[in-house]
């Protein structure tokens, strides 16, 4: 565990709910996108994520942990989505691709995934304002330039431009993110975010 | 980091890999992108990550853009004092203390006071960081009415829980119903919309009494005056529902997040005689018929969102009547008697 982390870990333990709130609050977007990837819903998601919540806070010091807080709360997340599944089996195809839980590898490789993904997230939250309403509707209401051109009242080269832009931060933030050493990269996200 | 972004993107043909990922390549520009690809392996692998990135990997961005952390942080809370209602017999209004307002030492006796309650199975108390957080409750068998500051009333039904924003009345009016039933009578202010959180879902007002009944696999609106708006957060999806209107959204088991809704303004096959109760209802004007006999014909016709006029106007053409009006009201006839 990092220090940052395991003075977090130490302050929960002592039930100190503003360090437990902001712990929360920083991490939620990440477990929460880690458990829709399993589930696919996203109350549920939520559910989940605040179940593993509410057991590190009540059971926090009975609770050992070895490894960081991060991966400790990522498998007990994975662990309550797989239950869930197979709790619900209701969606069987889905189902029968996750029933095992993944490799110890492959659990931190899936937490990089979504670590990369947070950031590209950010990235996009940090776009201007017509930048990123523009790659919003190109990406993901799926409208071809001129639409978002007429709809917005812009030039097809203003479009253009701002999509460009768009994907330039994201390239950006994939560079910087294949540069960095992972376990570098693991520091540094537990340094630069306290 | 800056030493890290120095890499220049004029290296990258951007005029051509923007709308490769967008599939709007025209055959000239097409033509161009191959070569480019077939220029160097590291082209490929660039474009193959820009590809992967922008088909999958911000494929649950929109998860993401409407997760809400201070939301799900309330439905954590929630949960966490919804564990020390059961041991204690809460009155209502529940006022919590800030701990922080308190010097050091007696915080930490606060601590351990709490940390006395979770050891002795009974299960903690939370406390707002920014003030004091109201709660009202009601136990089995118990009604409650709360007058609020801003001249709502709100009626508990027994064995419920609500809770208001901090900055209730300030900058909104947001009410969380955590679990049970409850019927509001808002006064309505534009400026400050009247909002009641559930997690799954929201109800906004728009000058309106309402009742909202929460169960943990159901949420339940019906609306007894005005209208509100209902938003089911997991997609944004929004619907209005007028004055005797009822919608119901399952949050558990295998209907989760399907809606009904019975929406007093559409009719399938129904009598003329309802259609005319319904209106005179809603809009408060008196509507008669020319002719008894008319009362029997029936319609199919969906009225929400018109005006009054607009709605006489649709329940004449889909029966072939005509209609005129005074102060009264309005008189819907045959065609041919308009002469008499």
């Amino acid at each position: 565990m990092s220090p940052e982390e395991d003075k977090i870990w130490r302050s929960i333990q002592r039930k100190d709910g503003e360090v437990f709130e902001n712990f929360y609050k920083d991490h939620y977007k990440f477990f929460l996108l880690a458990a829709c990837k399993y589930l696919g819903d996203v109350p549920l998601a939520q559910e989940v994520v605040n179940d593993v919540f509410v057991r590190l806070w009540q059971d926090a010091e009975r609770i050992d942990i070895q490894s960081s807080l991060r991966s400790y709360l990522y498998r007990a997340v994975v662990n309550r989505c797989l239950n869930e599944l197979d709790k619900n089996k209701r969606d069987r195809q889905h189902f029968q691709e996750l029933k095992h839980r993944p490799e110890e590898t492959a659990e931190w490789k899936e937490m990089e995934d979504n670590e990369l993904k947070i950031r590209l997230y950010r990235a996009i939250d940090e776009l201007p304002e017509q930048c990123r309403k523009v790659f919003r509707m190109s990406r993901f209401e799926e409208l071809k330039q001129q639409e978002i051109a007429d709809r917005l009242g812009i030039s097809i080269k203003t479009v253009k431009n701002h999509i460009t832009h768009a994907l330039q931060q994201l390239n950006r933030v994939l560079d910087e993110w294949n540069t960095l050493p992972v376990l570098l990269a693991m520091i540094k996200y537990f340094f630069g975010h306290h | 980091m800056d030493s890290q972004s120095t890499y220049t993107y004029d290296d990258l043909p951007w005029q051509l890999i923007v709308p490769a990922l967008q599939g709007e390549l025209s055959p000239e520009e097409s033509g161009r992108f191959e070569e480019w690809l077939a220029a160097s392996p590291a082209n490929r692998e660039k474009y193959q990550r820009l590809l992967h990135i922008w088909q999958e990997g911000i494929a649950d961005y929109t998860v993401y853009e409407q997760a809400d952390e201070k939301q799900a942080w309330e439905a954590l809370r929630g949960r966490l004092d919804a564990g020390s209602a059961t041991d204690r017999d809460l009155t209502a209004p529940v006022i919590h203390a800030d701990f922080k307002k308190r010097p050091a030492l007696t915080r930490r006796w606060a601590v351990a006071a709490a940390l006395v309650l979770v050891a002795g199975g009974s299960a903690l108390w939370w406390v707002s960081r920014k003030g004091e957080v109201v709660q009202y409750e009601t136990v089995m068998g118990e009604q409650k009415t709360v007058a609020l500051p801003d001249g709502s009333t709100i009626v508990l039904q027994q064995q419920t829980r609500l809770r208001l924003s901090d900055d209730y009345n300030k900058n909104a009016r947001t009410i969380v119903l955590l679990s049970g039933q409850a019927s509001f009578d808002v006064s309505h202010q534009q400026q400050r919309p009247f909002v009641v959180d559930m997690d799954a879902a929201s109800v906004k007002d728009i000058g309106t009494s309402f009742t909202i009944a929460r169960t943990p696999d159901s949420i339940t609106v019906t609306v007894s005056s005005g209208k509100v708006a209902f938003t089911k957060k997991e997609t944004g999806e929004v619907r209005e529902l007028s004055a005797g209107g009822e919608i119901c959204l399952y949050t558990s088991s295998a209907h989760r997040g399907e809606i009904t809704m019975t929406d007093p303004l559409r009719f399938d096959n129904s009598p003329l005689s309802k259609v005319i109760a319904v209106l005179q209802k809603q809009y408060g004007k008196n509507i008669r018929l020319g002719d008894s006999t008319l009362a029997r014909k029936r319609l199919t016709v969906h009225l929400d969102g018109e005006s009054l006029e607009d709605a006489i106007k649709t329940v004449c053409a889909s029966l072939n009547l005509d209609y005129s009006s005074d102060e009264t009201g309005y008189i819907l006839k045959k065609k041919d008697d308009k002469i008499k």
